[in-house]
């Protein structure tokens, strides 16, 4: 317990400053939208674009959303809360893992009258309290600015859905990390490698954006299992969500029984 | 002299690595994705004359420049600009915070060499890689252009709208080096350099989105728009100055910070 006491006071100062960036982020990005009621004269906006290529909308900025309504350009800024969210809990999951190496104080904490395993599930589970903040937050930004904004849409609904694919994919992300720096040699790859598949994974969102069969794409540019379009219109893809939660796991236990194993090296 | 090979050889791996990255990142999208996308700007722009004119300026751009080329860089610029961002902070990190990092700042600075020298050694270092990574970048950049079929009558000008990622890359770089002179401890290079290329992402598309002006200046992907050039033939003034005031500050302000700060113990 004091060690989780411990962990979250010294995560805090770097949370605060990634909840007042989502503050920003979130609040600048609403208060923009207008709507452009009317303009297309009766046809929805839509049908025009339906007929538009993959490719050139991509360029547009507006691949498969509609970001003339509210529910799509909140879409847009979300998918930055979404980018945000995961560099984010790759910083955490590094840290919980190779902070203490990286610093040289690993001979303080793991000579404390308790195992390895339960240090390390200390301070993952600081990390990840910080992840739920981040995602509680985020919604909570959300609703206050469609709230100043003063349409009479609801849209809770699409931002707790937002928020469930945010705490997901972060999480994903988390475990990824946690995986490769209880795997790497070396306490600093952790971070370079989940920093690597996290930008390869941005990359591959854009491909896939890009082009139109995304079938095999989309396996792998997990920024894309839950699209826009689904998310508008209530839907969580329940295959992806599973192949989430599974990973997450299973590369949890792996790295927990790893770091058992692993000796401690002075880097 | 040393100090200066030392430098330049530990970041050869590193180098290769994300040159290999940046140039995968101009070819496809250049290469791979331009060509589709040409295809289908024909039918498109057929299509578009249907549709009713407030659609189109609802948009707030010109569309026909959107199509061209230099629209469709345009456009690739700012992910092939978050790549080199990123690297251009890691270049700095590595070769500023080396020391700082492995907490052995008092054995360089006992060799026999003084503090601005070294400061300029390392500057010198991170300069000729930036540069020998974007003169290999632009040559590819310009081969993909004539793949392509462009004409060479606006080659002049591409050339100098794809030098813009050097200039983008010496303000990340004076970024990169304010940082690790000034931030207390560098656990990470690379959490560092995603989070400053991933913030510099997320305001250039607020800033796309928001329409202010204002917010361009904090926006170093646009500081030098691709656009900008192939349309008019140079950068606008007000961003290169401001992109210089970025560069002074942050180097000035380092280079302070380097001559002076206190050595301390581990």
């Amino acid at each position: 317990m004091n060690i989780l006491k411990r962990e979250c006071k010294v995560n805090l100062k770097v949370f605060l400053f990634w909840i007042l960036g989502l503050l920003v982020l979130i609040f600048a990005g609403m208060t923009k939208y207008t709507g452009l009621y009317g303009v297309t004269g009766g046809t929805s906006i839509n049908d025009l674009l339906s007929q538009i290529p993959k490719v050139v909308l991509a360029v547009f900025g507006m691949a498969g959303v509609d970001i003339t309504t509210l529910a799509g350009y909140y879409s847009v800024i979300a998918f930055y809360v979404l980018i945000c969210g995961i560099i984010y809990s790759v910083h955490l999951g590094a840290n919980a893992v190779s902070r203490e190496v990286i610093d040289k104080t690993y001979e303080f904490i793991f000579t404390k009258p308790c195992s390895k395993k339960y240090v390390l599930g200390m301070k993952v589970l600081a990390g990840w309290l910080a992840i739920v903040g981040f995602t509680v937050m985020s919604m909570v930004f959300s609703y206050a600015s469609v709230a100043a904004l003063g349409t009479e849409e609801n849209m809770n609904k699409l931002i707790i859905l937002y928020g469930i694919v945010v705490f997901i994919l972060s999480s994903l992300f988390y475990a990824f990390t946690i995986f490769f720096a209880t795997t790497s040699k070396k306490a600093e790859k952790g971070m370079l490698y989940g920093n690597l598949s996290f930008l390869l994974a941005f990359i591959m969102g854009i491909v896939h954006d890009m082009l139109d069969n995304g079938t095999a794409i989309k396996w792998i540019s997990p920024l894309k299992y839950f699209e826009a379009n689904d998310l508008i219109a209530g839907k969580l893809d329940g295959v992806f969500l599973i192949v989430c939660l599974c990973l997450t796991v299973v590369l949890m236990v792996f790295s927990f029984e790893r770091f058992q194993q692993n000796d401690l090296q002075a880097s | 002299m040393n100090i200066f090979t030392y430098e330049v050889k530990s970041q050869a791996r590193s180098f290769l690595v994300w040159n290999v990255a940046l140039l995968l990142t101009v070819i496809i999208f250049m290469g791979g994705v331009y060509p589709i996308y040409a295809e289908s700007a024909q039918d498109i722009l057929e299509m578009m004359k249907g549709f009713p004119e407030g659609f189109l300026e609802a948009f707030g751009f010109n569309i026909a420049c959107l199509f061209s080329y230099g629209g469709f860089y345009s456009f690739s610029y700012v992910y092939i600009a978050l790549v080199a961002s990123i690297m251009a902070v890691i270049v700095a990190l590595s070769i500023f915070a080396r020391e700082k990092k492995m907490k052995c700042l008092d054995f360089i600075f006992t060799k026999p060499i003084s503090r601005p020298a070294l400061f300029g050694i390392k500057t010198l270092a991170s300069l000729s890689i930036v540069i020998l990574s974007n003169i290999i970048y632009s040559i590819i950049n310009l081969v993909v252009y004539y793949l392509n079929g462009q004409d060479s009558e606006m080659a002049g000008r591409f050339v100098l709208a794809s030098s813009g990622l050097l200039f983008t890359q010496l303000v990340f770089l004076a970024i990169g080096v304010f940082l690790s002179t000034f931030m207390k401890k560098i656990r990470s290079v690379s959490g560092i350099a995603t989070s400053v290329g991933f913030i510099a992402f997320i305001l250039t598309a607020l800033a796309n989105l928001l329409e202010e002006e204002a917010m361009y200046f904090i926006t170093p992907f646009k500081y030098f728009d691709p656009l900008t050039v192939m349309e008019e033939g140079h950068y606008e003034v007000k961003y290169i100055i401001a992109a210089i005031f970025v560069i002074s500050l942050c180097m000035g302000s380092s280079y302070v910070r380097f001559i002076k700060s206190d050595v301390h113990a581990v």
